[in-house]
């Protein structure tokens, strides 16, 4: 019993950090100033709010012995989804961002010094 | 807060309330049924029940048993749809030029690294689903549709030339298509052509053995069930699909200058 509460407590502890991390970017949706800013806090909510609550559904269906051994199947997707979610979620952003960046598609207007301006031919717009 | 919004949050609330009463009155009548009808039940009953030899599919998923051999017919002609309206697509198409040297850019080092991570694994998760059509949710179809979103992925983060690279090319995707076809059609045929030169009473898109015909697919590949013709429509099912899928993908990202050929293909028909 006292092996099984260790995974519990911890997989608990996953899930509600969890959902601290989905409330904070879910404010952050709404007043962040712009579009690449609002595109890290989707990131926030993603890796914060998926993989880490994905991890804790893992640790917490090793604990229930009652499920049986069908609980490892539960163990195994819930990792398998969190490395995907883990791998996806920063390329989708990243892509979004280049691509809003380079096509001038979003104002930049809280933006202070720009270095990657400097450093490709045509990445300012006018 | 404006006006716009506020009527925004109105509308989608009421549009909840309006479904979620439409649903707890029943408005939608029973969904669920209280007993199983006839047809539902021999369903059930058979699908997967070796003791039953002469009606059983030996397919644990009974949707598939239904799909692929109690009426594989149908299915043939689905297939059959799929085909024509992928070909329809090079009839409109006609005398287009496959180029390469127009220059490959693509997106990011970040999203081609990891669309080379992700790629071969959505192609292996589609044919899981593909080859496990009899034991687990899923079939032929919707493996080769999942496998396809690695090809339209490739398409869009590599560009099309990195494609014929590697040597995927739209004729070679055609010929693979018909070739699954073919082999549809020499699985169906196949039990009704062994039994007719010793012959022995056979159907076409027989599966297991019947009452009156002793041929049989095998139904058990060492301790798993096969399912006999079910898991070889579902393979080349998968084939098709994704083959043909992904012909159309590339048909629809031709490049300007591949399809200029197309107006003479054009003036030899006028």
């Amino acid at each position: 019993m006292v092996v099984n509460l260790l995974p519990l407590v911890l997989g608990l502890t996953a899930v509600t950090v969890g959902a601290f991390f989905d409330v904070v970017s879910a404010i952050g949706i709404l007043k962040l100033p712009n579009f690449f800013t609002r595109v890290h806090s989707v990131t926030i909510g993603a890796i914060g709010g998926s993989v880490l609550p994905l991890i804790g559904v893992a640790l917490i269906s090793i604990a229930l012995e009652d499920l049986g051994p069908q609980r490892f199947y539960l163990v195994g997707t819930s990792i398998v989804g969190a490395i995907f979610i883990l791998i996806l979620a920063p390329t989708g952003a990243h892509s979004l961002a280049r691509a809003a960046y380079t096509m001038c598609q979003a104002p930049r207007k809280p933006l202070i010094y720009d270095a990657l301006e400097n450093m490709k031919e045509g990445a300012s717009c006018r | 807060m404006n006006r716009k919004d506020i009527a925004l949050a109105l509308s989608l609330s009421l549009l909840v309330l309006a479904l979620s009463l439409t649903i707890s009155l029943e408005g939608l009548g029973p969904i669920v049924p209280r007993e199983l009808r006839p047809l539902g039940a021999s369903f059930v009953q058979n699908s997967y029940n070796p003791w039953n030899a002469s009606l059983t599919s030996l397919s644990l998923n009974v949707v598939t048993a239904i799909v692929w051999d109690y009426r594989g017919l149908d299915t043939l002609y689905e297939t059959l749809v799929l085909f024509a309206s992928i070909a329809a697509t090079l009839v409109v198409l006609r005398g287009y030029s496959e180029l390469s040297g127009l220059g490959i850019k693509g997106l990011s080092d970040v999203s081609k690294s990891v669309t080379v991570v992700i790629a071969p694994l959505i192609v292996v998760y589609g044919i899981a689903t593909a080859i496990h059509g009899h034991l687990t949710p899923g079939g032929g179809f919707q493996g080769g549709t999942i496998a396809v979103v690695a090809a339209t992925l490739i398409i869009a983060v590599f560009s099309l030339e990195y494609l014929y690279r590697r040597g995927v090319s739209t004729s070679r995707l055609m010929l693979l298509r018909i070739l699954g076809l073919l082999a549809i059609i020499l699985t169906s045929l196949s039990l009704a052509s062994i039994g007719m030169p010793s012959n022995v009473n056979a159907y076409i898109l027989q599966n297991m053995a019947k009452d009156d015909s002793a041929l049989s697919m095998p139904g058990v590949l060492f301790d798993t069930p096969l399912a006999g013709s079910i898991f070889l429509y579902n393979l080349f099912e998968f084939i098709i699909v994704f083959s043909g899928l992904t012909f159309a993908a590339m048909m629809l990202v031709l490049r300007e200058s591949e399809l200029e050929s197309i107006k003479e293909a054009a003036e030899v028909y006028e």
